[in-house]
């Protein structure tokens, strides 16, 4: 049970099956997704225009990335708040030598994998070698990082990439699909496939449910723990050089002007994993990323005054949790919460 | 009190010559002093300069200018402040200046009223507090206002009519609801529009939370959903960068119009592939170097330094030079091979936005396509 | 699963109970040493400033002591956080709700309400906040990182629509005094104010029944169950109470600034953790002394505001502060296991495969 998302979706043709598939977060999200996008629409029709569908898209990609890397690490139980300036390294890091000396751009690549495992090793190290909780290691890493960020600006910004990035960035591979959009599919489909098919993917759910068990079947837990943040910390240099490529700029804020840590965290939670670890997976995290970034973009067209749009990515993420009861209804989790619980004393 | 506004209106004089001075050509006298025996007689002097945030490229080309004068005018400089935008971040720097004994404090403020006690306990403890860019009105004893309100509104809505016509549906991308000089410019657009081109119609504010990212998504959900608008106004150097590349991503480059507040350097490219054709701010550099003359002067006139003596060599040659108090009427100049203008004002003019003791230090310059490669900040 | 697995550590079943009491006894004898430590590192620090820095030195006594104000609201926000993170959980939304405290006192008192009046208001609203917090972590079991990294957002929009484009300032002089910058003699009134709470927070927690329930809470739940503690009312007494501390703390802030803002404590939130787990709180709960919470509080806020006194960009003084914590619990982590292991073998066995592995939990 408890690697529920985790199962591969199968088609079926029953009835039965179909409302089965209901009650997954997958297929949850992607009606919501479509209601938003069908509202909308019919305020606005060119909210349905290919254009504004690629957009919300392509928009979605680096939060995407960041969120796969968050779930992985979520689903062995920990936490990386780390991410934003990991991101920013990465876009910094390879922004000013890909501006001043055109740097390569599979080099940049090859750069930016190597920034963000290296960050993500050293959290690695904290979390599974010294022991220190995650949440405290990647707390302290975060204000870290976050000034080597600024030192390695030094005040300057990266404002002219070259046209290989920019391409890269919002041109697109085939008609109406932009190539960011695939980079995403392709991280989210490999992410999908190694946390369900290989060993150590489903050692990581094994650790998430239950780390002593996991211990006792002969699982290196220490290794795999460690792998987690390193895998986190490299998706979130990728998507450094997708927010880089995209939105055409980076400096000292990058990554924390856009609360990625808490957006990547919301998107993962709006997937279906939970915290406690041992249960989601990216397919949730892409959708919930990809709802994200649509309901920002509704709520313009909505004409909701943007100072709601803290709350309402509250209200979302306590929506998502307090639906996650595994398939129970709303009605039964009420007078749950109203009754006293089993063995308080009177 | 009454003795402080006495001094600081004989010192609002004081600046307004040496400004004016320094405006009329007189660069030759502070940026290219003939000796260094020029800043003979001059004490120095601790001074501050507290930007919002730090690596921002326009605060940076602040210190850039300011660290061209510094040494002519006998100043020991500093630049620091928080690493994100806090106001609470910028006291506790205010508190350690004090503690440090600095002489003068300059700032960009975060915030209008969250630093006030602060900087009132500095100017107890005899620091000077110039306020440049973002002003806080009830503590300090001079600010330095980038320009008037009512000039680069219009700069900015006539570019604007020129290319779209005076019947346009427009939108304004601005940084956050509560930006003090976005709420100023806007209120003026909105007047200036009121006034002149009664059916240019603002659609919509949009706020990029001064970083590109959601500029651009902002900016994208605009074009989408409000598909009559032609010209986007972007007020916030984020805003500009975000802005354009929407137009340029969505291929609306030359259909849709951006005209905003922002520095040239950054947006090379858009003015490049024709997504952004106007641009309107003032000479940071001059800022930066305004900025230390004038916390210079505040520091002499409240050590009761006589106003022409030989004490201060190198800010003689502004002696006798009359200020202009009142509606702008612009001295012009060059620092650094950038040109310049300033006015001072001792009164408030909610025309230019100008409160007590305001220097204001530009006219704008406008870039376009056409000139856009001439400046580097 | 009702309880979240976090709060229940990885129990060893191969050890015996004698063992047990015996590593109880040691656990404690630890924690005594941490707080000894914590003492001893802000004396060093002091003196070193006072060495070597000579603009600290010129503050004097009276100057030292008024820094405090520049860190007390986090210290406030730091005692109410321990009190949850002692019943092992945690709440992500305090900073967010001193804002919305500050936001509301100064809204009331703008629409004429006396200010004294609109403090206690806003208190209500915070405890209020409190208590939604803790209802939706008891009543529906929801994990707490969760249940406040919601509410947090929350709090900030409302905060946001109810201050508006131009928040109130300038209030009136009794209330700047008495909640901001006034003094007693030398001593500032928040550190008069402070002083009270901690007093009350260290009482609570050291020789009070509640405050040995919340840290059995933390250790083991069901223990603490079955041992007749009301698990759902101590929650959401320490939820409340670390609500209305928030509360406090945007009283702190607002009469410091004479200003409201609405994101004015959104920064005080992550030194405030830091506090806590510097002050050797297990972040999993069940562990830890208020007074070490008390000590980190100054320890952290001196460390900083020495730091930029020396002449340091406020930069570094924000990454020392995380270089520190990653020390301090690598030095802690080290006590906690056995004097004397070389980190090198620390390291050998830590990555064997071999080796139990690490309680779980974020």
């Amino acid at each position: 049970m408890p690697l529920q998302a985790g199962r591969p979706l199968t088609s079926g043709i029953s009835l039965r099956t179909w409302l089965g598939l209901l009650r997954r977060r997958e297929a949850q999200l992607v009606l919501a997704i479509l209601a938003v996008f069908a509202l909308s629409s019919a305020l606005h029709h060119t909210f349905a225009s290919a254009s504004n569908i690629s957009f919300i898209l392509a928009d979605s990609v680096a939060t995407m990335i960041v969120a796969v890397g968050q779930t992985i690490v979520v689903l062995a139980r920990g936490i990386d708040l780390s991410v934003s300036p990991v991101l920013g390294i990465a876009a910094i890091g390879v922004g000013f030598p890909a501006q001043d000396s055109n740097l390569n751009i599979w080099l940049a690549l090859l750069f930016v994998l190597l920034i963000g495992i290296g960050l993500g090793s050293f959290n690695g190290f904290l979390v599974a070698v010294v022991g220190i909780p995650p949440i405290i290691t990647t707390l302290a890493t975060l204000t870290i990082y976050g000034g080597l960020q600024f030192i390695f600006t030094s005040g300057q910004e990266v404002v002219n990439i070259p046209n290989t990035y920019g391409q890269l960035g919002n041109a697109n591979m085939l008609p109406g699909i932009p190539w960011v959009i695939v980079i995403g599919a392709a991280v989210v489909g490999l992410a999908h496939f190694f946390l369900t098919k290989t060993v150590a993917g489903r050692a990581i759910y094994a650790i998430g449910n239950n780390a002593d068990a996991s211990f006792r079947a002969g699982i290196p837990v220490r290794r795999v723990l460690f792998a987690t943040y390193v895998i986190c910390g490299g998706l979130a240099g990728l998507a450094g050089l997708i927010y880089l490529c995209h939105v055409g700029s980076a400096d000292a804020t990058t990554g924390s002007d856009t609360n990625v840590n808490l957006m990547s965290i919301a998107a993962a939670l709006i997937g279906g994993t939970t915290l406690l670890g041992g249960r989601g997976g990216p397919l949730g995290a892409a959708l919930g990323a990809v709802f994200l970034s649509e309901a920002l973009q509704a709520m313009i067209s909505f004409r909701i005054d943007p100072i709601w749009e803290p709350a309402g990515v509250g209200a979302l993420i306590l929506i998502a949790v307090v639906s996650d009861r595994k398939g129970a209804p709303a009605r039964q989790l009420f007078r749950q919460a109203f009754r006293r619980p089993a063995g308080a004393p009177r | 009190m009454n003795l402080r506004s006495k001094a600081q209106r004989k010192l609002a004089w004081r600046i307004g010559a040496a400004a004016a001075a320094v405006a009329m050509g007189a660069t030759s006298a502070v940026a290219a002093a003939p000796s260094p025996a020029g800043a003979a007689g001059l004490s120095t002097i601790k001074v501050a300069m507290v930007p919002k945030l730090l690596g921002l490229p326009v605060f940076e080309a602040n210190e850039k200018g300011a660290l061209t004068v510094v040494k002519k005018l006998g100043i020991s400089f500093t630049f620091t402040a928080p690493a994100t935008a806090s106001a609470e971040g910028q006291v506790s720097i205010f508190n350690s200046l004090i503690a440090q004994h600095y002489n003068v404090i300059t700032l960009s403020s975060d915030d209008p009223t969250v630093p006030v006690p602060v900087l009132q306990k500095a100017m107890k403890a005899g620091i000077q507090v110039v306020t440049y860019d973002s002003d806080v009105p009830t503590a300090r004893d001079f600010f330095i206002q980038d320009t008037a309100y009512n000039t680069i509104a219009q700069g900015v809505i006539d570019a604007t009519v020129k290319f779209a016509g005076p019947n346009a549906d427009i939108a304004i991308m601005s940084s956050t609801p509560d930006a003090t000089i976005q709420l100023a410019w806007i209120a003026a657009m909105k007047n200036y529009i009121k006034v002149k081109y009664p059916h240019l119609k603002i659609v919509t504010i949009g706020y990029g939370q001064s970083n590109q990212a959601t500029s651009l998504s902002q900016a994208e959900g605009i074009i989408h959903s409000y598909p009559d608008v032609k010209a986007i106004l972007p007020i916030d150097g984020a805003a500009v960068v975000g802005t354009a590349q929407a137009v340029a991503a969505l291929h609306e480059s030359g259909k849709i119009g951006v005209f905003g507040i922002g520095d040239p350097l950054p947006n090379q490219k858009y003015f490049a592939d024709g997504s952004l054709q106007g641009l309107f701010l003032w000479n940071e550099d001059g800022q930066g170097q305004l900025t230390m003359l004038v916390a210079r002067l505040a520091y002499e006139g409240a050590h009761g330094a006589p106003e022409c003596t030989a004490s201060t060599p190198t800010l003689t040659h502004w002696c006798g030079i009359r200020p202009n108090f009142g509606r702008p009427q612009y001295f012009s100049g060059k620092v650094a091979g950038l040109p310049y203008t300033y006015t001072v004002a001792s009164a408030p003019d909610k025309v230019t936005g100008a409160t007590t003791n305001t220097i204001i230090f530009s006219k704008p310059l406008e870039f376009t396509p056409a000139n856009y490669k001439q400046y580097l900040f | 699963m009702s309880l979240p697995a976090s709060s229940v550590p990885a129990a060893n079943p191969a050890a015996s109970s004698a063992d047990r009491r015996g590593r109880a006894v040691r656990a404690g004898r630890q924690e005594t040493v941490w707080v000894v430590a914590l003492v001893a590192l802000l004396a060093g620090l002091l003196a070193y400033f006072v060495l070597a820095v000579p603009n600290f030195r010129a503050l004097g006594a009276s100057g030292v002591l008024g820094l405090s104000e520049q860190f007390l609201d986090i210290g406030v926000i730091a005692l109410g956080e321990a009190l949850v993170i002692f019943a092992g959980e945690i709440d992500l939304s305090t900073g967010a709700m001193s804002s919305l405290a500050g936001i509301v006192m100064a809204t009331l008192w703008q629409q004429g309400l006396n200010i004294w009046l609109a403090t206690v208001l806003a208190l209500v609203v915070a405890g209020l906040g409190g208590l939604m917090n803790g209802v939706l972590v008891t009543r529906f079991s929801i994990n707490s990182l969760l249940v406040t990294l919601g509410t947090q957002f929350i709090f900030s929009s409302v905060a946001t629509a109810v201050g508006g484009n131009t928040p109130p300032y300038n209030f009136p002089k009794s209330f700047v005094t008495l909640a901001g910058t006034g003094t007693i003699g030398p001593v500032p009134n928040q550190l008069v104010t402070f002083a009270v709470i901690a007093v009350v927070m260290w009482l609570l927690m050291g020789r009070s029944r509640y405050g040995r329930g919340l840290v059995l809470i933390g250790y083991n739940r069901a223990a603490a169950r079955y041992t007749g503690v009301n698990v759902e009312r101590t929650l959401l007494g320490a939820f409340v109470a670390c609500g209305l501390l928030a509360g406090v703390a945007g009283i702190f802030v607002s009469g410091y600034y004479n200003a409201a803002r609405d994101d004015i404590g959104d920064s005080l939130l992550l030194p405030a953790i830091t506090v806590v787990v510097l002050g050797g709180v297990d972040i999993f709960g069940g562990k830890g002394r208020m007074s070490g919470v008390i000590i980190a509080a100054f320890l952290l806020g001196f460390l900083t505001q020495g730091l930029l006194i020396r002449g340091d960009s406020s930069l570094t003084a924000t990454m020392v502060t995380g270089i520190v914590l990653v020390l301090c619990l690598v030095l802690k982590i080290g006590l906690d296991r056995r004097a004397g292991v070389h980190l090198k073998e620390l390291v050998q066995r830590r990555f064997s495969a071999r080796r139990a592995p690490l309680a779980g939990g974020p």
